[in-house]
């Protein structure tokens, strides 16, 4: 299950720190919390609703454990992942990365719902998950994208 | 492709590699520390109410006896509170955010309660069992603020406040953050 979901976690725990050790420490703590929880699911949800909530909740203590601001000043957001990917171009690295820094850019309410979105969760989904309406996710995803929309076309 | 789409294609382009740990040894190593301080909860009731019962019962004095009744008083007050202020408390992992986020919330002003409980019921058992031990010595109190006994109680309540204060401002920082956090997600 991790092997399968690792990736998504990650860009979620990416989208929740700065640097890339917090990353790394916060996707440990998810995968523990995740070991813990596993045994109490008894599908009520879809399993990748479980894992959502519980990463989330787990991404949410982590950053107020570590008192994380969440910041709008890009130039505060020095996130560079100093392993180089073997897998992807330069020009879709940089993509990636002003993608990744405007979404860290947004409000938590936005945020939450970005990243779900953007791993290909529905409406429905994501207000399961955050535990908010349909109609509520629908306007944040609209407000989010007009804010995506003003920092992916700023100059770098 | 709208938008949405476009931008999950980018999104996804990344997929930042981070070791695992070993879960199972540190589920392992949280179970034990959980369960050694739960003992350790046990073993210091039944040392300290196990130990003044067993002295009243062997010294048969009304003085022993009333320390027994008011020591195990403190004891069930404290356990009480700790069960009363612990119930629907507590959080779990699974909930919706939402709901995740209030239960931390009340969960941390559950133990910022705690710690004020914590400090009165120190003070009252500290007044207590000063009062107890100066009216069974009968020595004039300039003479029994001098005892090692007294001094260490002094100095133990000093310890006791200070980590109280530390760990209180750790909780409110913490309820500050959550407070900051839910604004965010309304």
């Amino acid at each position: 299950m991790l092997a399968e979901h690792g990736p998504a976690l990650a860009r979620l725990a990416a989208s929740y720190t700065r640097t890339a050790s917090d990353r790394d420490d916060l996707l440990q703590e998810i995968a523990l919390a995740l070991w813990k929880a596993l045994p109490g699911f008894r599908g009520e949800s879809s399993l990748r609703t479980f894992l959502y909530r519980v990463a989330h909740n787990r991404a949410i203590s982590y950053v107020v454990r570590r008192r994380i601001r969440f910041t709008s000043d890009i130039d505060e957001l020095q996130i560079r992942d100093p392993r180089p990917s073997v897998e992807t171009g330069l020009v879709q690295q940089e993509k990636h990365r002003r993608l990744m820094d405007a979404v860290r850019r947004l409000p938590l309410g936005h945020r939450q719902v970005v990243t779900l979105t953007l791993e290909g969760l529905d409406y429905a989904e994501i207000a399961q998950v955050l535990g908010i309406s349909e109609t509520n996710v629908g306007v944040r995803l609209s407000r989010a994208r007009q804010k995506l929309k003003e920092y992916l076309e700023a100059k770098p | 492709m709208t938008d949405w789409q476009e931008l999950a294609v980018e999104w996804r382009e990344e997929s930042p590699a981070a070791p695992l740990p070993d879960l199972r040894a540190r589920v392992a190593r949280e179970s034990r520390n959980m369960r050694l301080l739960v003992a350790a909860d046990v073993l210091v009731t039944i040392v300290i109410g196990g130990g003044v019962i067993g002295w009243a019962l062997r010294a048969h004095q009304t003085s022993v006896t009333v320390l027994a009744c008011a020591t195990w008083t403190f004891l069930a007050v404290a356990w009480a509170f700790g069960v009363v202020n612990r119930a629907n408390n507590w959080r779990p992992s699974t909930a919706d955010t939402n709901a995740f986020l209030d239960l931390s919330i009340r969960r941390c002003r559950a133990s910022i309660s705690m710690v004020h409980f914590g400090v009165v019921l120190w003070m009252a058992e500290m007044a207590f069992n000063l009062t107890w031990v100066y009216r069974e010595l009968s020595m004039p109190l300039a003479e029994f603020l001098r005892l090692w006994g007294v001094i260490a109680g002094f100095a133990a309540t000093l310890a006791f406040l200070a980590a109280s204060f530390w760990y209180r401002r750790k909780q409110r920082a913490e309820l500050a953050g959550l407070l900051a956090i839910k604004k965010q997600v309304e």
